[in-house]
């Protein structure tokens, strides 16, 4: 796929516009992208998910003008403490998407727009606020795509580098905790201590409650399964991507074994995984950030209600 | 008063009142967000914010999106916009270059002035911004104030400093760098760009940045400076201080403020959440409302 500035994505630059959203923390900015008026329009809203809505190469704002030079209408926009939009700077957690921000977004296209079919797109976390969005609008939502997030409650991630850097300091910081006044040693002790027992019972319960109930479906975290049942009651089409040598993928694992197992035939002919040589989850690797968003754009396309008569007519085009 | 406006900065102030638009530049559409102020004075100056270029652009969005919100509460009209090939404005990011940028910069110095109905401009830059928002200076007369946060000095040093950076982080994640900095600027020569952190250098950029320099930019600037060091160091950096003296020395009544912060961020990673700095924004804030009020 040409990502360069062809003059059909020009077009779709001057078509945006604009909007700030009310969400339960303050304003949330964003774009909206209007669909191409010389294509059939799709009758469906992509809401992009990202942190923030130009990351990774602006990658978000090109698929927002393709997939709207495919009839498409697009929303990207930044969550609370990020870019632009207000709320605070939270620290994001896998096993807590923010469902409130895509439910207010879904909520705000219906409602100042008339909106009212919708499409999701993540990666690793966004993909989880994107799936948590089917909670509350399943009834709305054609298709999610979901990408190499992580699903476990017990998160099989390696240990991250922050921790690593804290850790190297360690010696440092007990000369200074020596030096504190007894007080407010036993208050950072007590502190401490509290942290340590809330972490462990957070990462040790659900697997130990696993174990003991022999269930593996109790790994999964419980926004991942409580999300996922949702998008197999709903109607949507869904596709999740994942790279074979991923951490995320062999989370995923659990999921395909449990959950997906249990679905009948009809169910899962609508929920596709496709899982790609090497690493997907590396959000640096810009070339294979695009081969990620080229595949998002064309699977996305075939939600279109035209989408045969648009891809004939295409193949037709290049032929010529 | 600068405590209850950082308290509501950021979390449930009235950013609603924001007027994001898009305006034109040399035939380019751009994004940018207005402030209008609550406050509105008679002929007050503008603050514009100059960004960095590419990750570096996203790192620091968040703190120029809140530092335009306090200076707006605190009664100051304020602009930011994104550069061409940045964030969400029309263009190629392997389109932009030095030129380009300061070009943007005046279309949006011009641009916020129309919108504030002010005569004058106060520029806030940061990183890179600080050689786009100088070069602009030096061709417009309507600066009366410079805010510059942890300025980059030289184009050069900028992109190989980002270079070195990008092979410490592959140290940091067990990988050993295949490559030199002097071979990948040898790589960017042959191949055009090269991939950086999630996005690209291109070689456009590079060149026709490579000889930015502030200092000289600024060689004829005799205003209000506040030089923020963005740094773990206790000493300010030597560049900085030569900056400093250069300035002071164009005018013996101007005095160079220095604020020095310690907490530094990777500014070529984007963490998760953003970076963000409240002593700065306080202090930043603080030093245009006392520049104002005098």
């Amino acid at each position: 796929m040409d990502w360069s500035q062809a003059s059909a994505q020009l077009e779709r630059e001057h078509a945006e516009r604009p909007v700030v959203i009310p969400g339960p923390q303050g304003a949330l900015f964003g774009i909206f992208t209007s669909p191409a008026p010389n294509v059939p329009p799709a009758g469906k809203s992509v809401i992009l998910f990202g942190r923030n809505r130009w990351q990774r190469d602006r990658m978000g704002v090109d698929t927002a003008r393709l997939l709207a030079q495919r009839g498409f209408s697009c929303l990207r926009f930044d969550y609370h403490g990020y870019g632009e939009s207000e709320g605070p700077n939270t620290v994001m957690r896998t096993k807590k998407p923010w469902r409130d921000q895509a439910v207010a977004v879904i909520r705000f296209l219906r409602e100042t727009m008339g909106l009212d079919r919708f499409v999701v797109s993540g990666f690793c976390f966004d993909g989880l606020t994107a799936l948590s969005a089917f909670q509350s609008e399943w009834h709305s939502i054609d298709g999610l795509v979901f990408i190499a997030a992580p699903v476990l409650a017990d998160t099989l991630q390696p240990i991250q580098f922050r921790y690593v850097g804290r850790a190297r300091n360690f010696s440092e910081k007990i000369q200074v905790f020596l030096k504190l006044p007894v007080a407010q040693k036993l208050r950072i002790v007590e502190q401490t201590m509290r942290r340590c027992s809330e972490r462990t019972s957070a990462v040790v319960r659900p697997a130990l409650l696993a174990i003991a109930k022999g269930e593996e479906e109790l790994r999964l975290s419980p926004a991942f399964r409580k999300s996922f049942a949702a998008l197999a009651r709903s109607r949507a089409r869904a596709l999740f991507l994942y790279g074979i040598d991923d951490n995320e993928y062999r989370e995923f694992q659990v999921a395909e074994r449990t959950l997906f197992a249990k679905l009948d035939s009809e169910t899962c002919a609508r929920l596709e995984i496709e899982i790609w040589p090497g690493q997907l989850h590396v959000p640096q690797a810009t070339g294979v950030q695009r081969q990620i968003l080229t595949r998002t754009v064309n699977w996305i396309e075939t939600l279109h209600p035209s989408y045969e008569f648009l891809s004939s007519q295409r193949l037709s085009a290049s032929n010529l | 008063m600068f405590d209850r406006l950082m308290r509501t900065v950021g979390r449930q102030s009235d950013a609603m009142r924001d007027r994001p638009l898009f305006f034109g530049s040399h035939g380019q559409q751009l994004y940018g967000v207005f402030h209008p102020t609550r406050k509105p004075g008679v002929d007050r100056p503008v603050a514009v914010f100059c960004h960095s270029v590419g990750l570096e652009h996203m790192t620091s969005s968040r703190l120029e999106a809140l530092g335009a919100r306090a200076i707006d509460g605190m009664g100051l009209p304020a602009f930011r916009y994104h550069a061409r090939g940045h964030g969400d404005s029309e263009g190629d990011y392997r389109d932009v270059t030095f030129h380009s940028l300061v070009e943007d910069a005046i279309a949006a110095a011009d641009q916020a002035r129309r919108l504030a109905g002010a005569s004058s401009v106060i520029w806030v830059a940061t990183r890179f911004g600080s050689l786009v928002a100088a070069e602009a200076m030096r061709r417009r007369s309507d600066a009366v104030a410079l805010v510059l946060w942890e300025p980059v000095h030289r184009g050069r040093d900028f992109f190989r400093d980002t270079l070195r950076n990008l092979l410490f982080s592959q140290v940091a994640q067990n990988q050993r760098p295949n490559t030199t900095v002097e071979q990948s600027l040898l790589l960017l020569e042959r191949e055009k760009c090269i991939e950086l952190f999630g996005t690209y250098l291109h070689l456009t950029l590079y060149r026709s940045a490579l000889e930015g320099d502030l200092e000289a930019s600024l060689s004829a600037w005799n205003g209000p400076t506040l030089l923020v060091q963005i740094q773990k160091r206790q000493k300010l950096s030597p560049e900085n201080a030569r900056l400093k003296s250069a300035i002071e020395r164009h005018d013996q009544r101007i005095v160079v403020e220095v604020l020095q912060i310690g907490d530094e961020p990777a500014w070529s990673m984007f963490p998760h959440p953003p970076y963000v700095s409240d002593d700065l924004i306080r202090e930043t804030v603080g030093w245009v409302h006392g520049l104002v009020s005098s």
